[in-house]
């Protein structure tokens, strides 16, 4: 488990990692990254609930800062104060990895000359 | 054929009775997005990048007809994912069509041939097929070969059926103008009503941020491109924002003219960024801090010159000051001249 928030810098994907937000500062870091992820994440709450879901929503500027998210199987959105938070898993696959036009530019110009 | 005299009417009374209003803000395009996913994988489309759970989410026809009463914009177009694919697609068109609103199907026309049948011709309903230039560089694009020939015959029985029918395009850094010129005049010849063309922008969650076409890339683009305009060549979108790509006018972006509704509700601020969800329309338009976004002001607004930003800025000018309607006049007309 990766809870070094001091390595916050642009891995290639975060995928798989985790963050414990020790103060404000990197609570709102890390929940910029969480809203910027392209799959599911888990939040642990510090009530000890966990909720995994897709977050598509953040005000950081509310009164009482939240995030929204989709939950597999809800049809409503599921609100979370960034004050509940105690730690984030990116648990779902990164969607955006990989998928690129340079990286299919790449991969098409290997296939091509291997062709 | 062009864009049908009732079409421009309606534009133009709603913009004019806006503008005589006092209206600072109104919608000229709803973008509705009523599902992300898509029969195709585009590299770098940030549509698609989601989770299955929310690809698989859609709007229902109840809440598309509602967003779109709330918006009030007298045109809706449907982008995705791919629209086809929603099963209630038919009864969405339908309701929006019986509320005289002029709708722009946007689809990769992999679907369209088999569609044809859910729907009724009217001048209310356009279908916008996805092209990204000629064969070659439109299956590169959409990483799949054969889409180009299926796309152009999709066209052929559309507009056999007497589908209103125009072409929409996307251009990146790697566009060559010659070939993009034959691509206009391959399109004409198969009869579409008209072409819309905007540069390429990446979306923030997106990961592609190296096919940035910048201003000056962009001006150049665009005037080697519509110099010397084809009388044959119909464009389905306003002359003044032709002439902003090609770098003879500023604008600054409206980003309120394209508002976007989609599965997580009203985006903030516009198609291309995502600032965060309001759940009504009222909302987005009042509680957005607009004077953040906009070339200059935000970031990731720094190089944009797509349409769903400055279009409405282009329109917005022709129906608010005599220089704009006359220069509308004149770019119609005149297209070549400087
Ligand atoms: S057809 Fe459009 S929505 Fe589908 S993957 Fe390509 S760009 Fe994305
Ligand atoms: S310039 Fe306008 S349309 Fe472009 S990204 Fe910014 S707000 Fe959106």
């Amino acid at each position: 488990m990766d809870s070094d928030m001091s390595s916050i810098g642009s891995p290639q994907s975060w995928e798989g990692r985790c963050l414990q937000p020790s103060n404000e500062k990197e609570l709102h870091e890390a929940m910029n990254l969480v809203f910027d992820y392209r799959g599911d994440v888990t939040i642990q709450l510090k009530k000890g609930e966990q909720v995994v879901g897709f977050v598509f929503d953040r005000q950081e500027e509310a009164p009482q800062p939240y995030i929204q998210l989709f939950l597999p199987g809800d049809q409503h959105p599921r609100m979370v104060l960034y004050q509940d938070v105690a730690g984030i898993e990116f648990s779902g696959q990164d969607t955006a990895f990989g998928r690129s036009w340079e990286d299919w530019a790449q991969k098409w110009k290997k296939s091509e000359s291997s062709s | 054929m062009s864009v049908p005299v009732s079409q421009m009417y309606t534009v133009a009374h709603y913009a004019l009775s806006q503008h005589l209003r006092g209206v600072k803000r109104y919608p000229l395009v709803m973008m509705l997005e009523p599902l992300f996913r898509c029969n195709l994988e585009c590299a770098g489309c940030g549509k698609i990048q989601y989770p299955d759970h929310i690809l698989n989410r859609r709007l229902t026809p109840e809440q598309c007809l509602a967003a779109a009463d709330e918006c009030g914009a007298p045109i809706v177009s449907i982008p995705g994912g791919e629209p086809l694919i929603h099963p209630e697609m038919p009864a969405i068109v339908e309701g929006l069509v019986r509320r005289k609103k002029y709708v722009y199907l946007c689809t990769n026309a992999i679907l369209l041939e088999r569609k044809l049948q859910d729907y009724t011709p009217s001048k209310y309903l356009t279908f916008s097929i996805h092209m990204d230039g000629l064969k070659e560089e439109h299956d590169h694009a959409v990483c799949r070969d054969g889409v180009y020939d299926v796309a152009v015959k999709a066209i052929k029985a559309a507009l056999a059926k007497g589908f209103r029918v125009t072409t929409n395009t996307t251009l990146f850094n790697d566009a060559a103008p010659a070939r993009v010129r034959r691509f206009f005049d391959e399109m004409m010849e198969l009869g579409v009503e008209g072409m819309m063309i905007s540069p390429g922008y990446s979306y923030e969650k997106a990961p592609d941020q190296h096919s940035f076409l910048s201003r000056e890339r962009t001006h150049s683009l665009f005037a080697q491109l519509l110099a010397q305009r084809k009388r044959s060549w119909q464009f389905n979108q306003s002359p003044l924002f032709l002439e902003f790509l090609m770098g003879k006018r500023e604008y600054e972006c409206t980003p309120w003219g394209n508002p976007t509704y989609n599965i997580f509700g009203w985006q903030r601020p516009c198609y291309l960024l995502q600032d965060g969800y309001v759940s009504t329309f009222r909302e987005l338009m009042e509680e957005t801090e607009w004077e953040r976004y906009g070339s200059g002001r935000h970031e990731q607004c720094r190089d944009c010159m797509v349409h769903c930003g400055y279009e409405a800025s282009a329109v917005k000018d022709t129906f608010s000051s005599w220089g704009g309607f006359f220069g509308t006049v004149r770019a119609t007309l005149f297209p070549n001249a400087v």
